[in-house]
């Protein structure tokens, strides 16, 4: 589940879940389609820091472990690519580990490495609570569903273990040193345990439902999120750099190629002011966290 | 007072409220129909991982026709209950076998359930649990490929059931074995490559063969261990969870479809 870090660090998640999606679908989509390894840095750079934004210092250990996957992508891709003119070294049975395929696996491994950082980020803001509300209108038999599972599995995973406690208690439990069929017999006679009571209860609960009048017309529902003029604004400010780095981008030439040999077309204004504002875009929900922050500890001081 | 013995009406939508709901999913099958190899053409087109989105976008083509027919069947809360619950049991089973490393029990539960309600609600199970234990364990590029897959395990065992090869209840030991066997071969023939199917387009800005090969052996091992949790899972709680379904089905005329 979520861990929202204190107070005003996160004012980009506080934002209506439709502009939070909207960015996350349209950052992703960019981050897969971009290849020119200027922009994949900058991706890269931008998104480990909207992560740490959200974070603080427990974003660190995540960033380091996807800077070592990043290096594992990047030297194991030749391995697996024999293509390209300048040979490195030549390995197992003469097959050569060339330049051109390692910058390949750089750039494959930084567009993953980009990808899990703004998927972490994705995490923190669009809660259960926040997805279910976009789609409750569009899908609501399963965004009911899907509030309802996400509910059950903490009691359920409670359950669970009070069934093997008391089995452990009367001695049927899995001893020290049992042997994984017994264990794994042990853990199907609790699930099967578990499962008859929660069955009964899905009826229970789905009665009590309709007492209290599910699916009736006419009936509103809670829900935390309400569009304010930011969400316009900040919806207005999305789609406005994200068009002018599209058709920046799409102007200028951001084709590169690998084989035979490194091709990275100069760059060229338009390029440029398409990195800037695919950069600010991509900077968004920093700059608003670090905004909130900001705001937040003024706050604090004039009281 | 049959209305309170046998509560309130849920027997499924009446006939002309089904007729929208079936026209919409027709649409979503044959919007998919021709998006897919439209997105295919995009893909090769687009710079950078083309590979991997448009991959994406046609398994995502691929679970919208089974939402829209779920929804346009506007569920009763009975319905919508039991698929909850079914897919929070494929979600924590894992924790009743916490004891067991490395042990994967999702799809067996989800197997069950196929065969119990049939293929929609066997695919609806595995779509949600899949989608739920990605709101815990974390969301990632794989959560539609994970929807996809746990969904079509689910959807397998449900036509099996229809096709009566395994029977809705009260398997007799061959036909546990042969039930836990269909869950070893549906993760390492079919939810297995279709998620070292994403790894690999995840890794493939240049996808190569021997990448190809690299990924799918390195995942045969990961799978077979998976599937052997699966085979042991359906061999031990198959029968008393059919049971336990077959109840719902007798006592309150749940999971109940006209074949």
């Amino acid at each position: 589940m979520s861990v929202l870090p204190a107070q005003g660090r996160c004012a980009f998640a506080s934002l209506h879940p439709a502009v939070s999606f909207a960015f996350f679908a349209g950052v992703l989509l960019l981050c897969m389609v971009l290849a020119h390894p200027l922009l994949q840095i900058e991706a890269f750079c931008l998104a480990a820091l909207c992560y740490v934004s959200f974070r603080g210092r427990a974003a660190w250990r995540f960033v380091g472990g996807l800077a070592v996957l990043l290096a594992v992508v990047a030297l194991v891709s030749p391995l697996f690519n024999a293509q390209g003119e300048t040979v490195l070294f030549r390995w197992w049975a003469g097959r050569p580990y060339t330049l051109e395929a390692l910058a390949l696996g750089a750039s494959t491994g930084l567009m993953l490495a980009a990808m899990m950082l703004w998927f972490a980020s994705y995490h923190l803001v669009m809660t259960s609570d926040a997805f279910t509300f976009l789609f409750a209108r569009a899908l609501p038999g399963l965004s009911t569903v899907l509030v309802m599972v996400l509910r059950l599995v903490p009691t359920y995973r409670r359950r669970i273990e009070k069934l093997a406690m008391a089995r452990a208690g009367i001695g049927q439990g899995p001893s020290e040193g049992a042997t994984l069929a017994a264990r794994v017999r042990s853990a199907g006679t609790v699930l099967s345990a578990l499962s008859a009571d929660a069955l009964e209860g899905a009826i229970v609960t789905a009665d009590s439902m309709v007492a209290r009048g599910y699916g009736l017309p006419g009936r509103t529902h809670f829900a935390l999120f309400r569009w304010e003029r930011r969400d316009s604004v900040v919806l207005m400010v999305m789609a406005g750099l994200l068009t002018a780095a599209v058709v920046a981008l799409v102007l200028g030439d951001t084709a590169v190629r690998y084989f035979p040999a490194i091709v990275v077309p100069p760059v060229g204004a338009d390029v440029l002011v398409g990195a800037f504002c695919y950069g600010a875009f991509l900077l968004l929900p920093t700059a608003i966290n670090l905004g909130g922050r900001l705001a937040w500890r003024c706050s604090l001081s004039s009281m | 007072m049959p209305e309170l013995t046998f509560g309130p009406d849920l027997g499924g939508a009446p006939e002309p409220k089904g007729r929208p709901g079936r026209a919409k999913t027709l649409a979503t099958v044959l919007g998919a129909l021709v998006l897919t190899p439209l997105t295919v053409a995009l893909g090769m087109e687009v710079p950078g991982n083309g590979y991997y989105l448009s991959g994406t976008l046609i398994v995502l083509y691929a679970l919208v026709p089974f939402f829209v027919s779920f929804e346009g069947r506007r569920p009763q809360a009975r319905e919508i209950a039991v698929v909850a619950v079914l897919a929070a049991l494929a979600v924590v089973a894992r924790a009743a076998f916490v004891w067991v490393p490395h042990f994967k029990p999702m799809a067996a539960i989800i197997m069950i359930a196929g065969l119990a309600a049939g293929p929609q609600v066997g695919f609806l199970v595995g779509s949600t649990a899949a989608l739920a234990s990605n709101f815990i364990f974390g969301q990632g590029p794989w959560t539609p490929w994970q929807m996809l897959a746990f969904g079509l395990v689910g959807l397998v065992a449900g036509l099996l059931a229809d096709a009566r090869v395994f029977p809705r209840a009260n398997l007799t030991w061959p036909r546990r074995i042969a039930l836990a066997g269909t869950g070893f071969v549906l993760i390492v023939g079919l939810a297995g490559p279709l998620l070292d199917t994403s790894t690999f387009f995840y890794l493939s800005t240049a996808p190569t063969l021997e990448l190809a090969a690299a990924v799918y052996l390195a995942g045969l091992p990961v799978n077979a261990a998976h599937g052997a949790a699966v085979a042991a899972t359906l061999l031990l709680v198959a029968n008393p969870l059919l049971d336990q379904l077959n109840r719902l089905r007798v006592k309150y005329g749940l999971l109940d479809r006209r074949r």
